[in-house]
């Protein structure tokens, strides 16, 4: 089973949320803003942990955070 | 430029400064290194304890004021595996060439083992620093 397509809408979520910096996400899930700049233009595959995190600071569900695509 | 790259720079602009000297100090007569000190063994020490030193207070002051999330800690993985390849085949080259060039006089010059050692200590750093540098523009995508 292969993957073919992943988005996510952190960006979009952060904007919901009081116009969120990554800088303020970042220190709220305990990593570096490097760390949630790369996850928005979708260059790391982060850790289950880290989706759970970003669910709960934005409070959504992992499923609004990265919409993942399989073959 | 993030705070993690810019440290990466400095270390490998300061690692690079002791290997040339290194190499300056070997590709001389190391009997015409003796500044300080009637040793020129203890003079590489010297420089050396300098180098690593100066390379652990970078790493303390790097980790300090920058978080070391699952990200960094990824990529620094795959930098120590790149590393570890990448200074395997050196040392089996480095020696094989120096194998070679002294099979004549049917042994290798002690100055040249030391040499090397020095070098690759600060291989390894230069080596490790640039995948640092290197593995962050090439990405951690999605395993498909």
């Amino acid at each position: 089973m292969k993957v073919k397509h992943v988005t996510n809408s952190i960006k979009e979520l952060r904007f919901k949320n009081n116009d969120m910096s990554q800088q303020v996400l970042a220190d709220l899930v305990g990593c570096s803003r490097q760390t949630i700049h790369v996850l928005e233009k979708n260059k790391y595959s982060p850790s289950f942990v880290l989706v759970k995190k970003i669910s709960k600071a934005l409070n959504v569900t992992v499923d609004e955070v990265i919409q993942v695509e399989l073959e | 430029m993030s705070y993690r790259t810019k440290m990466n720079i400095i270390i490998l602009l300061f690692q690079l400064g002791f290997l040339i000297l290194y190499s300056v100090i070997f590709y001389n007569d190391v009997d015409d290194f003796l500044t300080f000190g009637n040793d020129y063994r203890l003079n590489l020490v010297v420089i050396f304890g300098i180098s690593q030193v100066i390379y652990l207070a970078l790493l303390m002051i790097m980790n300090k004021y920058d978080k070391l999330d699952e990200r960094n800690k990824r990529m620094e993985a795959t930098s120590t595996g790149t590393t570890v390849v990448m200074m395997m085949f050196i040392s089996f080259f480095s020696l094989q060439r120096l194998y070679v060039l002294n099979i004549d006089e049917g042994q290798i010059p002690i100055y040249w083992l030391w040499y090397l050692a020095f070098a690759c200590v600060s291989l390894t750093i230069i080596i490790f620093t640039l995948s640092n540098l290197l593995i962050p523009l090439l990405g951690t995508k999605y395993e498909s």
